[in-house]
């Protein structure tokens, strides 16, 4: 079964910002809020866009608004994903 | 109500910071208001209450008006929670966002931080050139309020923010929108009026694009507002403008404000037309050497971008913010804004609130006093 990791997420996420390899690395700061991680409300929609797109996993704006750290984005998409398998 | 936290440091202030980056004041604009914004500072912090208490005044009954709806969000005056006008409308959320960044910028000045430079978003800009000594606090207010007046009756329009860069943004551009900001290498604002606005987005959204609506009545940065520039030319002319005492970084030609463009009238009213590139200016400040980055004003919207910037990343500069996220809400405004200015080597004085009326419960019954009888005036706010 297909789970999404955090190097991963990381990969997503450093496109939509824009950023390069310099980007903070999330692998040590899976539980930073993501604003402190210099991400905001847009670029996380577009990380829901590309993970809904890739991992094929569906949900709401209200999850993502819930949804505060690199770790509790995997925890709730590999859920997800576990409960489609 | 929150209780005021106690003296933090001993009498008198501190010369200097004793952070050793240079200070860069970071002053945010529309979209960075959030209902309740800064009232947990005004209760709970006489010396911000104080200043920005003056701002309102020198607005006359705008400046009561805009109070009143300002705290209306925060319980309001005498429980009255009703705003006249919503927060997005161009009268509230300009000018409040001005007077928060300017009273939290003039604050940190009186405490003793000596800002290297300023970098002001859109309405910011402005509260950055007030500090600076450009205008005059009464030119800058009503310059601000006579443009609410035209920009009220401008055509009705918002505000978008698309996840690309703005060459990927521009071909997908209808009559009528603009792009309005470059905020972050890829996060472009786009302008315009209601119906192109709206067919501008579903465009990009059919291309791919991630689109997120900029809480904004008003299509702020886009030749919609053309017609007000003129207006707003004339305005300033005659005004007494000076070059800046700190240093700005225009956020619309990304380097150094000239002595010629801040007395320049047009340079001023065109900035309603003109985009907002943030992120080029930040470049720009950055180039010129590693800073503390401090968000003067609601949120941390301009600081969280700028954690993006590989001067940040790589930690040799640093960011600040003085009031939180909107999600923490006011009423640990003052413990995070005295946490953040003793990290600046700097002390606040918490008055106790044994000593000294709220300035929530001064103010606002004041306030409430003018609106209930229609006076022109609340001079005497006694703290």
């Amino acid at each position: 079964m297909r789970q999404i990791t955090l190097r991963e997420l990381q990969d997503v996420i450093r496109e939509c910002a824009g950023e390069d390899e310099s980007a903070q690395s999330l692998v040590d700061a899976a539980n930073e809020p993501f604003d402190q991680l210099g991400y905001d409300s847009l670029a996380l929609l577009e990380t829901q866009a590309r993970v809904r797109r890739d991992y094929g996993v569906d949900f709401s704006e209200a999850d993502l608004s819930d949804i505060a750290t690199p770790q509790e984005f995997l925890d709730f998409v590999n859920n997800l994903l576990m409960a489609a398998a | 109500m929150t209780e005021p936290g106690p003296v933090l440091a001993g009498p008198g202030l501190p010369a200097a910071q004793s952070a050793a980056l240079p200070a860069a004041l970071l002053m945010p604009g529309q979209g960075s208001q959030y209902p309740g914004m800064g009232t947990g500072l005004y209760r709970d912090l006489p010396a911000f209450a104080t200043i920005i208490d003056a701002v309102f005044q020198v607005m006359g009954v705008a400046g009561d008006e805009l109070r009143h709806d300002w705290l209306a969000a925060d319980g309001g005056p005498d429980g009255d929670t009703e705003p006249l006008l919503p927060l997005n409308h161009v009268s509230r959320s300009q000018s409040l966002l001005f007077a928060i960044d300017y009273a939290l910028g003039r604050l940190l000045v009186d405490l003793g931080l000596g800002p290297a430079v300023m970098l002001g978003h859109s309405v910011g800009e402005l509260a950055a050139a007030t500090l600076a000594g450009v205008f005059d606090l009464d030119v800058a207010v009503r310059f601000l309020l006579r443009r609410a007046d035209h920009l009220a009756g401008a055509p009705a329009g918002g505000m978008m923010a698309v996840a690309a860069c703005a060459a990927d943004v521009r071909p997908h551009l209808r009559p009528g929108t603009d792009i309005g900001a470059v905020n972050a290498p890829r996060q472009t604002i786009i302008a315009g009026t209601g119906a192109a606005l709206r067919a501008t987005a579903a465009a990009l959204t059919q291309a791919g694009f991630t689109c997120a609506p900029v809480p904004s009545l008003t299509p702020f940065h886009s030749a919609v507002l053309e017609p007000v520039v003129e207006v707003l030319r004339g305005q300033l002319t005659g005004e007494p403008l000076r070059a800046p005492a700190i240093a700005i970084v225009s956020g619309y030609t990304t380097h150094l404000l000239t002595a010629a463009q801040a007395t320049d009238p047009m340079y001023w009213a065109h900035h309603d037309v003109d985009p907002v590139l943030y992120w080029p200016a930040l470049e720009s400040l950055l180039a010129s050497g590693s800073h503390l980055l401090i968000e003067c004003g609601p949120g941390q919207g301009l600081t969280t971008l700028a954690r993006r910037h590989p001067d940040v990343r790589s930690r040799r500069s640093q960011v600040l913010s003085l009031l939180g996220s909107p999600g923490q809400g006011p009423d640990g405004e003052a413990d995070r804004f005295a946490a953040a200015v003793t990290g600046l080597g700097l002390s606040v004085p918490m008055t106790p609130a044994t000593a000294v009326p709220s300035a929530r419960t001064a103010a606002t019954a004041a306030a409430a006093a003018v609106l209930a009888t229609g006076a022109a005036r609340s001079d005497r706010v006694a703290f």
